[in-house]
């Protein structure tokens, strides 16, 4: 499989051959950016309610204190993270003019100033941040939704696009939820309403958030989150809405990630305050803060409340009175270990975004063949010879097929037995081998494969022939063929 | 008793008890009776509390925190999804009220297993059809009538509860909101605290869960900003239920203190309940000053005939020629009578008639408006405001079947007074006026007639006794009506997949008229439920109204019929006795006339202190 060119390849390979036609014509840039674009990172979208902890949970995947955090509503425009060379801060108005800003790091967090621009002329806010996490995923943080501040509420619907008909600006979503909320399933439901390009079940991942705060707090907290999170998943609503809903207590993991010294001694110290007196003042927040209970200043203390939580501080009194934890290092991978950071980006990595450069290579697809369309309007050869090879790569590459086939099923346009929808999953399953694929043990000889490969080809010409079947179905049934032929066809070369 | 300066809804319950022995003691038990369970009354009124608010925000923590127990279930995952009402009682226990099919079932169940019966995770969708769950407790705190109802919180995956919750508010006394202080109030949750606040003013902000945030001030401050920003100026009580709790297992005040409840408790005391409490207390007091102007006609009719024997024969012949006006009013066949059928008649066509005009109405905007649907938040959208406007009409029809009994009662009075008013009695000392007598309706009823019925009819509705028993009519077919909406409702089964994701032109066309037509059926469906539900419970509330207002009014006629049997006797007798037993029966009757007098000054204190 590995020798085969991607879709991506394949979407690359057109704008190789579009870029020769329009040389040297106003077009030239078009081009350009539709590979730009491809060859770029992907372009990751945090959304979800006020306060669902995306601007933490942005921090904790970079692992730096970029996005503001703040006890009240703070994300107001839409901001991008991305990789660069130099640090650098830019406000995109709508009018398209970038407007260097003045920003600074106060403890280690980015402060950026509006230097007196109206948020509502703003389009974007570009962070340039030489940073690995984001050497392949561009992030980008949204303001709530359901705000009380309708018009921040706006811009996130607004860049997301809904209902409207310009392409997505982002690749993927990672919604937060904290609970699944009526809203959570509206909006994510609305994305349904578009196009495949935007984003889908296949693109979009829940994330349960705050994980540390459910059940007040209790040491169990992040169990119980994880119990939750396997509920919705299993969720008929939720699962045509996306397929993964993983916990996460973003704070802590924020927390983890940039633990300083200063702070690791402080725990240290807290830890040895007497035992009842410290059990007293985790009680509760201002228990904590509570005058003379400890040698720490209450400034100090209320820092460590807001950089842990309460959750975090009576994980890490529990350990490092246990023994368990004594170093700022081992306080930092414990924090980080429970956080549930370490699934999401295995699984954003793994599972997510090959799906999410199959729907790129879709949308460069598509924009390769508007830009035919236009050709053809002036040189009628060279633009229906684009127009035919753009043809032949979306019905050749079966990644594409797939891809819509994902959508159908999970979002639950198309229904099949329990069986085959299982089936399906399996075969759709990103970065699976062949033998999990077809249900078979990792042991199975190279016949079985091709077996069962076979087997399967024929029972789903089968079903697609069956006359009680709507369009959709048919297709679907159609790809689930294909993708067998193809497994079939690659375990015979092989 | 120095009333004039403290009456209090327990002072007021004393005088009121004080008359009820002075009227036992001349012999009218029918009186004293009465006054027995206005005093009841007044000393525990029914008080409905609704605890409403976004899911997860802490409602059932908050009441387990205000009744001290942990009665109703806390989850970290699931919401509670019945209506829960706690009130009080001698044990624990637990009554399940569901129905299964037609029938209505109501079973005791043990106290550890209520969250199968009221959380999600144990009641799946509702599969066992609660209604409601009934708790009732020892606690010291519901001891004088106060009753909590711990609501479905809103915006959960199932739609409707924020319908259905709103319904309930206009029978209810007071309203705490909880949103807790991990985050702002979101605009849904401002949204529904306005349109609650319509139907029911009192409300407290419960800002939950302070123990687990020190920013819980700033947040306390944004929400009241928030709030005011919408018009709602209420202030934010903060609360800690944990703190409460851990409080409690150790005894230990200062941590009691600092979890904010006591301090909710004196609000809710002083903002909700002591409000409540005076206007029974008021009730209770003049429906004994009518009482008593019964019983000291009497004493005063005996008084003059002691002095005056001339005048005693005159009081004796009035009161005889009285008694007798009283028994035409007293037979079926009376004018009275036949108005109450007649009003009653009336009110029911009247009610049914708008009821149904409204669904219809409703029905009909629905199913243009499905012709029109495009995407699925439209969709989404529309099957929440036909639940809205659903439980706006059903809550309008009781609102008028309730305002139309106040009317109906006020009919009956001035045709009463006209009739009475043929009973001349120059001889009384105190003249009885018929229109104390029947006290007991609910008083200050601001209902315009026809108008706007809901909004303005609302404040004579709320601490009226009835309000407890629509309250219980309203909960006990409400959510199966929203159920039926609910199991019939396509909003998240797909219709959203129908109308969205990728062109599939000729099929997905094909699929969408289906699915109208289905939505249609659905919509009328749901609409014929309803208005069969409902037209069966406006026929049994209208049947009670009648029952009620008939015994009602039967009762106070054979009061007054008592009343002037027994002047007439006491005239008769007072005549025949020796000077010795007058001067000593003079005297007697001095002492209760004073003390009569002095019941009536704390009785006149108290109506003039809860105005």
């Amino acid at each position: 499989m590995n020798a085969q060119p991607t879709a991506v390849d394949r979407v690359l390979g057109l704008c190789d051959l579009a870029a020769g036609i329009v040389r040297g014509t106003v077009r030239a840039d078009e081009v350009e950016r539709i590979r730009t674009r491809l060859q770029g990172p992907l372009r990751v979208a945090i959304a979800g309610r006020v306060k669902a902890g995306k601007s933490t949970l942005l921090n904790a995947l970079v692992g730096e204190r970029l996005a503001p955090t703040d006890a009240g509503e703070c994300t107001k425009v839409v901001t991008w993270y991305q990789d660069g060379l130099t640090y650098d801060v830019q406000a995109i108005g709508h009018d398209g003019a970038a407007r260097p800003l003045v920003f600074k790091r106060v403890d280690g967090a980015l402060h950026v100033e509006l230097g007196g621009l109206d948020p509502a002329t703003i389009d974007r806010v570009v962070v340039t941040w030489p940073s690995a996490a984001l050497r392949n995923v561009t992030l980008i943080d949204t303001p709530g939704l359901a705000s009380i501040d309708d018009s921040n509420s706006l811009r996130t619907r607004e860049f997301l696009a809904m209902g409207e008909d310009r392409p997505s600006d982002a690749d993927a979503v990672i919604y937060l939820m904290r609970h699944l909320h009526r809203r959570d399933a509206e909006f994510l439901g609305a994305f349904l309403d578009r196009s495949v390009a935007a984003s889908s079940p296949i693109n979009a991942v829940s994330v349960l958030s705050r994980a540390d705060e459910i059940g007040a707090c209790r040491l169990d907290a992040l169990a119980s989150a994880a119990r939750i999170a396997n509920r919705y998943q299993s969720d008929p609503v939720v699962r045509t809405l996306c397929t993964h809903v993983v916990p996460i207590a973003g704070l802590i993991a924020e927390t983890g990630l940039t633990l300083r010294e200063e702070e690791a001694a402080a725990l240290r110290l807290l830890a040895a305050t007497p035992h009842e007196v410290l059990e007293r003042m985790l009680l509760s927040a201002d228990g904590f803060c509570d005058g003379g209970s400890s040698d720490l200043t209450i400034e100090l203390r209320r820092g460590l409340l807001d950089r842990f939580g309460l959750f975090g501080l009576r994980l890490m009194m529990n350990e490092i009175r246990a023994g368990r934890c004594s170093t700022g290092v081992d306080m930092s991978k414990r924090l980080v270990a429970d956080s549930g950071l370490e699934d999401l980006r295995m699984l954003i990595a793994e599972r997510f975004l090959p799906r999410a450069r199959v729907l790129q290579a879709r949308a460069g697809l598509g924009a390769l063949r508007g830009l035919a369309r236009s050709i053809t309007a002036e040189d009628p050869t060279a633009g229906r010879q684009l127009d035919a090879e753009v043809e032949r790569v979306e019905s050749s590459v079966l990644d594409f097929a797939q891809l819509r086939l994902a959508h159908l099923v999970l979002s639950g346009i198309v229904r099949f037995s329990t069986d085959e929808r299982n089936e399906m999953e399996r075969l759709l399953a990103v970065g699976a081998p062949v033998r999990a694929r077809l249900a078979l043990d990792e042991a199975a000889g190279a016949d079985d494969v091709t077996g069962a490969a076979l087997e399967a080809v024929g029972r789903w010409r089968t079903r697609s022939a069956d006359p009680m079947h709507d369009s959709a179905s048919a297709e679907a049934c159609e790809t689930m063929a294909h993708s067998f032929e193809a497994i079939y066809a690659q375990a015979t070369i092989a | 008793m120095t009333s004039t300066d403290t009456a209090t809804p327990a002072t007021t319950a004393r005088a009121v008890l004080g008359i009820a022995g002075v009227a036992e003691a001349m012999g009218r038990g029918d009186i004293g009776g009465r006054l027995r369970i206005a005093a009841a009354r007044a000393s525990r009124p029914a008080t409905i509390v609704c605890v409403v608010g976004e899911f997860k925000q802490g409602k059932s923590s908050l009441v387990n925190a205000l009744v001290g127990t942990d009665i109703c279930p806390v989850d970290d995952d699931l919401a509670t999804s019945a209506m829960t009402l706690i009130h009080h009682g001698a044990d624990v226990e637990v009554t399940v009220r569901r129905r299964q099919g037609e029938q209505a079932i109501a079973e005791q169940i043990d106290a550890a297993a209520i969250s199968t019966w009221v959380t999600e995770a144990g009641n799946p969708d509702n599969a066992k059809g609660v209604e409601r769950v009934e708790i009732s407790l020892p606690s010291a705190l519901l001891a004088d009538g106060l009753v909590f109802v711990d609501t479905p919180g809103m915006g959960g995956l199932g739609a409707g509860h924020a319908a259905a919750t709103l319904a309930f508010l206009p029978f209810a006394d007071g309203l705490i909101f909880v949103s807790d202080a991990s985050a702002e109030l979101s605009q849904p949750e401002v949204t529904f605290l306005d349109q609650a606040r319509e139907a029911c003013p009192n409300v407290l902000f419960a800002l939950t869960k302070t123990d687990l945030y020190q920013s819980w001030r700033r947040i306390e401050a944004l929400d009241t900003a928030h709030l005011e920003q919408a018009g709602v100026r209420i202030s934010a009580l903060a609360v800690s239920s944990q703190l409460r709790s851990v409080a409690a297992a150790r005894g230990d005040s200062t941590l009691d203190q600092q979890s904010g409840v006591p301090a909710f408790l004196d609000v809710l005391d002083s903002e909700i309940v002591s409000p409540a409490k005076h206007l029974a207390a008021r009730r209770a007091a003049i429906e004994a000053i009518g009482a008593l102007d019964l019983l000291e006609a009497t004493v005063a009719g005996e008084l003059d005939a002691l002095t005056d024997p001339h005048r005693g024969a005159a009081i004796a012949a009035e009161a005889d020629t009285a008694k007798q006006r009283l028994d035409h009013l007293r037979g079926p066949g009376s004018r009275w009578t036949i108005t109450v059928g007649d009003r009653i008649t009336d009110l029911s066509s009247d009610v049914t008639f708008r009821f149904r005009d409204g669904m219809r109405k409703i029905v009909r905007n629905t199913e243009e408006e499905i012709e029109q649907l495009k995407t699925a938040k439209q969709w989404d959208d529309l099957s929440r405001v036909l639940q809205t406007q659903v439980a706006g009409a059903v809550t309008e029809a009781f609102v008028r079947l309730e305002t139309g009994a106040s009317d109906i009662r006020d009919a009956v009075l001035e045709l009463l007074a006209e009739d009475m008013g043929e009973v001349t009695l120059p001889s009384f000392a105190t003249p009885i006026d018929v229109s104390t007598l029947w006290s007991s309706r609910p008083i200050d009823v601001q209902a315009s007639r026809g108008g706007k019925v809901v909004g303005e009819a609302l404040t004579g509705l709320r601490g009226a006794q009835s309000g407890i028993i629509m309250f219980g009519m309203m909960s006990q077919f409400l959510p199966a009506g929203i159920g039926v909406l609910l199991a019939s409702n396509p909003v998240t089964l797909g219709l959203g997949a129908v109308f969205g994701g990728m062109q599939l032109a000729e099929a997905q066309k094909r699929k969408v008229a289906q699915r109208r037509q289905q939505a249609r059926t659905n919509a009328r469906q749901f609409s014929d439920d309803v208005q069969f539900e409902v037209g069966n419970t406006i026929g049994e509330v209208l049947r009670a109204i009648q029952r009620s207002i008939r015994d009602e009014f039967t009762e106070r006629i054979a009061e007054l019929h008592a009343t002037y049997a027994e002047t007439a006797r006491v005239a008769s007798e007072s005549i025949a006795r020796d000077s010795a037993d007058r001067a000593r029966r003079t005297e007697q009757l001095g002492v209760s006339s004073a003390q009569l007098a002095q019941q009536r000054a704390s009785l006149d204190a108290a109506v003039g202190a809860f105005a």
